[in-house]
């Protein structure tokens, strides 16, 4: 039964996550160290890292993504087809994930290749681009939470 | 439908989709990063041969994209494992599980390849603070992971 506690608990749990988040996206910022204010943060926070090391830690964050998005496939699979479970929450979880990374990925490039000159990038393939990134997982999951969700 | 009422055949369909393919997945993203990096004559071979181009600006865009991806993640699934705490009193060990194998993958991928970059290194204090405070992140991270399972 919902209760205020419930409701304070769930609350404090995600403005918990979205510091987690906040923080972690701030540190792989400073410790990559790409702009000068990257580099002055990472320093005074005593997080700085060289080039090599900073390339190993990047190499095993992605090392556990990669484990972690094919591990809620497994999940996924698993609980459908064995248990007959509701697994649109972990569907939601890998949608996500797949967008906010496709979103960053179309709008940096777009940034990087605003200055070409010969190939300038349009604001309306930028959209397209970012349609598609959102389009696509949801065909992929949509069938998931549908099922469940009825 | 549920594990029991399969037959023989449809169990050896569910191993093949629910174990073979992900694995196959998994070595197929692996090998892909391992490529796009191009830290080893090899890995760089193989880009040529393929003519995969990409340049180091478009590499760093794609690896800050699943950088961000795994960071969103992992705020994810502690929301999760507190949702259902709080809201259905329902541990999710599988998600707990999957949680600490990919922390644990990490870490230990950051200490083996710290520790084999060090071998030459004159200097070593520097690179073990560095390795020390990605390694304390994950332990940190592995802790509220626990923590909130066991809340």
């Amino acid at each position: 039964m919902f209760t205020t506690e419930t409701g304070i608990g769930v609350v404090v749990m995600v403005v918990f996550a979205a510091f987690w988040l906040a923080f972690m996206l701030w540190e792989d910022w400073g410790q990559a160290g790409k702009t000068a204010r990257a580099r002055a943060s990472a320093k005074a926070n005593g997080w700085e890292q060289d080039e090599m090391q900073n390339t190993i830690t990047r190499n095993g964050a992605i090392i556990a993504y990669r484990l972690m998005t094919v591990g809620l496939f497994v999940v996924m699979l698993v609980d459908i087809i064995a248990f007959g479970k509701n697994v649109s929450e972990f569907a939601i979880l890998w949608f996500v994930c797949m967008v906010f990374e496709g979103i960053y990925r179309t709008i940096a490039t777009y940034r990087a290749a605003k200055d070409d000159e010969e190939n300038p990038p349009s604001k309306s393939a930028l959209a397209g681009d970012i349609v598609k990134r959102i389009f696509i997982p949801v065909v992929i999951f949509a069938d998931l939470i549908w099922k469940f969700w009825r | 439908m549920s594990w029991d009422m399969y037959d023989m055949t449809q169990k050896v369909q569910v191993v093949v989709v629910a174990i073979v393919l992900p694995l196959v997945i998994l070595v197929a993203s692996l090998w892909h990063d391992w490529v796009e990096e191009g830290q080893s004559p090899r890995a760089r071979k193989i880009m040529k041969d393929w003519e995969w181009n990409i340049d180091e600006m478009a590499h760093a865009v794609n690896v800050k994209g699943r950088l961000i991806g795994y960071r969103v993640l992992q705020a994810g699934v502690i929301i999760y494992l507190g949702y259902s705490r709080f809201f259905r009193d329902y541990r999710s060990i599988e998600l707990s599980v999957l949680a600490i194998v990919s922390i644990v993958a990490e870490v230990l991928f950051i200490i083996i390849k710290t520790i084999r970059n060090m071998a030459g290194d004159e200097d070593k204090t520097q690179m073990w603070k560095q390795m020390g405070h990605s390694v304390f992140n994950n332990l940190m991270y592995l802790c509220i992971v626990v923590d909130v399972f066991w809340m």
